[in-house]
């Protein structure tokens, strides 16, 4: 269970009030139904080089209310920050491990104790700091894809941040030298899926709001599969030895957000005003 | 002349010591000569829709410190933060008028006077807050341009901005002014034509503080000359703040090995946080 007060802290931070000008531009190459609306369960569209084109505004497709009081008890609906209702996050955003009952859970005892302090207290978010993968697309916020021959790019709303994943043929470096924030990442396709593999993430991070931590050694291999237009099926497994005793993998899919766009948002514009209103 | 002191603490506050751990590596798709070094002259790559293909790592055009002394006197050659030297900025960075002379700067009294005041009163905006267009090119980092059909994405090191290439146009009006502002962009045969709305007053147009104010219109038109060069008008357009529009012409050069590296102020403010109380 996680504790109340603490999930409110957590929530708040990512609270952002904004709303696009732009929302609800009609996208060009949206397949349409006859009344105008987008098609979600059209074919999914391909790329001039004949790939899957995995472009667009994607969201996590968030479980429903009940779902998550069954998951984490009553409490966790007491959130009332608009825009960040615990029905609009995913499930692996509080609790990357929600799928393995308490005495399962791969956790290595070590980590099960750093786990239990950031659990109580340690947050690190408030500081304007990157979320860092996964966290920053189970959140709230939707995230953008952009799918260029040698690259794409994954723009994340939530924390303002970008990752680049090469798909220029290159391979992961053998030698980390200089552990990054979000990894580094190359991806390759396996017929119409996408597979990313990522390694050199410093160990700042959390897997989930809760705290699951993860080390320098953490692997993180991705799946994503655009099922039709509006649907992206993405698989993530996570393979860190020196935090969990085997790799985990967790499942789910992004809905398509036709029509819409992600926001900037600048923490430091937010934290400002914090600190403006605790000195008063 | 720009007050000594004033440039050292600009520049210490950009400062970014970062190197990527894909620095060095050759990147595939780039021309070659007989010895394997990046042809830089080569022609400019298409992408599979036949226009110019901007995409790459790009940096502005260094100028030599002799002539940034020249530009902005002696004192200009002493910031000391590595990766920070004053000839790693462009000349527009330090001016985004130095092209005019005094008398005949465009630049409304009333634009003059904020100015000032930013010269000699300091920056008290947050020192972690988006450094805005046209800086974000004209610093010492690359940045890096990823061209998709629909949206080119510009990635700095520390923020992104996206250019709509999918023929929309300007929402009617601006409810929201934003940091990085509204961009759509189309070719003109091979320039690349990005017009620019919607941004907020809070950023300076150069480090100095030129102000602007939401009024700002800019447009910019970016022609990959060849595989290593690639030229950009811009033009900046704020009746509010100036007389008649003003233009700067900038020239990148590809960083055929290199990347942008990821880099978050506030890791560096965090640490300064920690430092502070005790």
């Amino acid at each position: 269970m996680i504790p109340r007060l603490g999930l409110i802290a957590l929530l708040a931070f990512f609270s952002i009030g904004v709303h696009a000008q732009w929302l609800n531009y009609p996208t060009p190459g949206t397949p349409r139904t006859r009344d105008g609306k987008p098609n979600l369960t059209a074919p999914a569209p391909r790329a001039a080089n004949g790939k899957p084109d995995l472009s667009g505004v994607w969201h996590v497709h968030p479980a429903s209310v009940a779902e998550m009081k069954r998951l984490f008890g009553d409490d966790v609906t007491v959130t009332d920050v608009p825009g960040m209702e615990i029905d609009t996050i995913s499930k692996y955003a509080l609790n990357i491990l929600v799928d393995y009952k308490a005495d399962e859970a791969p956790m290595r005892p070590e980590t099960a104790e750093i786990f239990r302090r950031h659990a109580a207290g340690g947050d690190p978010l408030g500081l304007c700091l990157p979320l860092g993968i996964p966290i920053t697309g189970l959140v709230s916020e939707p995230t953008k894809i952009v799918q260029s021959p040698r690259m794409i790019v994954i723009l994340y709303e939530s924390d303002g941040t970008h990752r680049q994943i090469y798909t220029d043929g290159r391979a992961l470096p053998k030698e980390i030298a200089q552990p990054a924030w979000l990894g580094y990442s190359a991806g390759k396709w396996a017929g119409e899926t996408l597979v990313v593999e990522s390694t050199g993430f410093n160990d700042k991070t959390w897997l989930d709001l809760i705290g699951h931590p993860h080390s320098e050694a953490l692997r993180i291999t991705e799946r994503y599969h655009r099922r039709d237009f509006g649907h992206l099926d993405v698989e993530m497994t996570f393979d860190d030895p020196k935090m969990y005793t085997k790799p985990f993998t967790i499942k789910f899919t992004e809905d398509l957000w036709a029509d819409s766009d992600i926001f900037e948002n600048i923490c430091n514009e937010n934290e400002k005003d914090t600190v403006h209103s605790v000195k008063q | 002349m720009i007050p000594q002191q004033r440039l050292l603490i600009l520049c210490a506050l950009l400062s970014t010591v970062a190197q990527a751990q894909w620095l060095n590596y050759p990147t595939p798709g780039t021309p070659r000569t007989r010895d394997g070094k990046p042809n830089l002259t080569a022609p400019a790559p298409r992408a599979l829709d036949g226009k110019p293909d901007l995409s790459g790592v790009w940096m502005h055009q260094l100028i030599p410190l002799a002539e940034m002394k020249r530009l902005f006197g002696d004192h200009a050659g002493d910031v000391n933060v590595p990766g920070m030297e004053i000839e790693t900025l462009s000349k527009y960075a330090v001016n985004i008028l130095l092209d005019f002379k005094p008398r005949e700067s465009p630049i409304r009294p009333e634009a003059e006077k904020i100015y000032r005041q930013r010269l000699t009163g300091g920056d008290t905006r947050g020192t972690c807050l988006p450094v805005g267009i046209p800086l974000a090119s004209l610093l010492s980092e690359p940045f890096k341009i990823v061209q998709s059909p629909r949206l080119t994405a510009v990635l700095y090191e520390d923020t992104h901005r996206q250019i709509y290439t999918d023929g929309r146009e300007f929402p009617k009006e601006f409810a929201q002014p934003s940091w990085l502002g509204y961009s759509i962009g189309h070719w003109d045969r091979d320039t690349f034509v990005v017009e620019s709305a919607g941004f907020n007053d809070k950023t300076w147009l150069d480090v100095t503080g030129h102000p602007h104010s939401e009024a700002l219109r800019m447009t910019e038109r970016y022609r990959r000359r060849d595989f290593g060069h690639m030229d950009n008008e811009m033009t900046f357009d704020d009746p509010q703040m100036y007389t008649k529009p003003f233009s700067i012409k900038v020239t990148y050069e590809l960083q055929p090995a290199s990347d942008i590296f990821e880099y978050f102020c506030d890791e560096n403010e965090k640490d300064s946080a920690h430092a502070a109380p005790k």
